[in-house]
């Protein structure tokens, strides 16, 4: 391929010498030449070079004006300066405002010259690579923000498409069954029982998967509060209560008391439940159910199993079951009639609390469905103290554990603070430059937005534990005695938030 | 006068209109009905019915306009109105706190329910 380079050049001598050199290099190479700026300048824009050779001082113009001069004509040619000894500084600034590269008139220049325009060329097509790339996933993200769109506006609007006809459905068959229009006879009534079961399976079928799709575009907001899950699980079994005497099997649940506290959503992590259980009880035809909760301090995390004595499962067949649409029962194709995507909702729930969901199973001995949910997430703390040495180590050791903290030097800052994004704990230093300790926790617990907040005192003044040890009775604060060591401190700090003693 | 056991019903689905009309009808209630929100704005002046069910997506004007514009009338302000809704919303709640709404029903609605919700706002 053809190169064609420009060079810019007064001397006609240097002229012959490049002419010479370049004839000689390997690669084809046409070179025009270009004694001043505007005869140059017309060249480029007739011609079309692939590089240019510009000599750094020409008797009208420097290069630097004949650079910014392609610059304003949004001209991008591999632009290489030729200097003289001595002159490198000048290269260097060119360099900076766009040229590609620099040659000195030197003995080497015969020798450099073929490869520093090889370079030049090399450089300006992974330049237009990357400008090309960066189009490409500019446009590209465009293209996927708006389908996002599309299709969470199809989302809703299909969720009502949907569901008006199916009402309408369910009505016209209530209507007749009511008696209303006219006596309804045994055979017609068994028929219209059957569609309407049928309505029913139909709706619980788009909610799943309009359910679903909200979840995994992450449109649907979780409510997240704090709690004992141990009464989301006792919710979800008194609901599945019936269903299961029905069956004749146990549904029974072991909880660890004391659970400590922990922010979820409790409608969510009930749906979770309920698709657990109410698989198990499909599966199961004798034995029964237990639902099983422990605190794993190691871990940080509550865990919670659904055990039943069912058939169990096939090694093969465990990893597939949290997916889309999976069908369980594998291999027996007993139609469920579920959605088969009941275990992917649950699983997207859990992720979303930052848990994880798995299932171990042995064929013949029952499955245990497990999931885990951190205790330390979602949590906020707000920290006072007027040295910052201390606030850093406590954001520090806090943010290692998951915790989300605020800190603030100021106690009329913190105050501020505390009221307007309640948090979920306030470790204060008593000393404090603006406003007294006691002062601060009076603040608190008079205004009933904050009077609830736990707070942990810290203090370094032995007499200053005292006086909390005796206005104690009136708040019941815990302290911490600085300076602490981060172990203690974490704990004391898990034992608050977490109401475990 | 506000005409005793009368409802309004605005609701453009013409099946779920018919249903719903149905429903009422049985239950001993006069009904009138209107397939859009300008009608159906018309008819609450006209006509001052003891109860308003109102449907959310109505054309020529919405469900929450319908409301405010009811609510914000002197004669009109003390009449129930209740939304019709077709999917279960926890953003329905501020639909019906901006529009000045009594309450909501969910139109996959049992028919038990709607019927004991509409005694409890016209006694």
């Amino acid at each position: 391929m053809l190169l064609k380079i420009l060079q810019i050049e007064d001397n006609p001598d240097f002229i012959l010498i490049t002419k010479k050199i370049l004839k000689a290099a390997e690669g084809g190479y046409q070179i025009d030449s270009a004694g001043e700026m505007e005869e140059a300048l017309k060249k480029i824009e007739a011609e079309g070079y692939d590089v240019i050779l510009c000599d750094y001082r020409l008797p009208k113009a420097s290069a630097m004006d004949i650079l910014n001069r392609l610059k304003e004509g949004n001209k991008d040619i591999p632009f290489i300066v030729v200097t003289s000894a001595g002159n490198e500084k000048i290269a260097v600034e060119l360099m900076k405002a766009g040229a590609y590269d620099y040659i000195i008139k030197d003995s080497s220049y015969a020798d450099i010259l073929p490869h520093v325009i090889e370079k030049a060329i090399e450089k300006y097509k992974a330049k237009k690579e990357r400008e090309w790339l960066e189009t490409e996933l500019v446009e590209s993200n465009e293209v996927l923000k708006k389908m996002y769109a599309i299709k969470s506006d199809f989302t809703s609007m299909v969720s009502h498409e949907l569901r008006t006809p199916l009402t309408a459905i369910k009505e016209g068959i209530e209507i007749v069954l009511d008696g209303v229009v006219g006596e309804v006879n045994a055979e017609q009534k068994d028929f219209l029982e059957m569609a309407k079961k049928n309505v029913a399976r139909l709706k619980r079928l788009i909610d799943d998967v309009l359910d679903f799709s909200k979840l995994e575009s992450k449109k649907l907001e979780f409510k997240m509060e704090g709690g004992n899950i141990n009464d989301a699980i006792n919710e979800t079994i008194e609901s599945q209560r019936l269903v299961a005497e029905e069956k004749g099997i146990y549904l029974k649940a072991e909880l660890e008391s004391n659970l400590p506290r922990m922010k979820f959503d409790s409608d969510r992590i009930i749906q979770v439940l309920t698709n657990l259980i109410t698989n198990a009880l499909k599966f199961t035809e004798s034995g029964g159910i237990s639902i099983i909760s422990t605190y794993q301090p190691q871990e940080q995390n509550i865990k919670v199993i659904v055990r039943d004595t069912g058939p169990g499962m096939k090694e093969e067949d465990l990893s597939k079951l949290f997916e889309k649409f999976q069908q369980l029962g594998g291999m027996n194709q007993r139609k469920t009639g579920g959605s088969g995507l009941g275990l992917a909702i649950s699983k997207e729930i859990v992720t979303q609390h930052r848990g994880k969901i798995w299932v171990e199973s042995e064929l013949g001995k029952g499955s245990d469905f497990i999931f885990t949910i951190p205790i330390n997430w979602q949590y906020n703390i707000l920290v006072i103290d007027d040295e910052k040495v201390v606030l850093d180590l406590c954001e520090r050791v806090l943010k290692q554990n998951g915790y989300t903290v605020s800190c603030f030097q100021s106690g009329q800052e913190g105050l501020k603070a505390a009221q307007e994004n309640i948090p979920d704990l306030i470790i204060l230093d008593m000393r404090l430059k603006d406003i007294s300790g006691y002062e601060l926790v009076g603040c608190l617990k008079s205004n009933q937005n904050t009077s609830a907040i736990p707070i942990l005192v810290m203090s370094g003044y032995a007499d200053e534990i005292e006086r909390i040890e005796n206005r104690k009775q009136e708040w019941a604060l815990p302290w911490i005695a600085k300076p602490f060591d981060t172990k203690t401190f974490l704990a004391k700090v898990i034992s608050i938030i977490t109401y475990v003693q | 006068m506000i005409n005793k056991k009368c409802i309004l019903v605005v609701e453009d689905e013409p099946d779920l209109l018919h249903i719903v009309v149905f429903r009422l009808k049985n239950a001993g209630y006069n009904v009138i009905s209107a397939q859009d929100g300008k009608t159906g704005l018309e008819m609450a002046k006209k006509e001052k019915p003891c109860l308003i069910l109102l449907d959310l997506k109505l054309p020529l004007m919405d469900g929450v306009e319908v409301c405010k514009q009811l609510k914000a009338d002197a004669e009109l302000k003390s009449i129930p109105v209740i939304f019709l809704s077709a999917s279960p919303g926890k953003d329905i709640a501020d639909k019906i706190k901006d529009a000045g709404a009594d309450d909501y029903m969910q139109k996959s609605f049992d028919t038990k329910e709607f019927l004991d919700k509409l005694t409890g706002y016209l006694r």
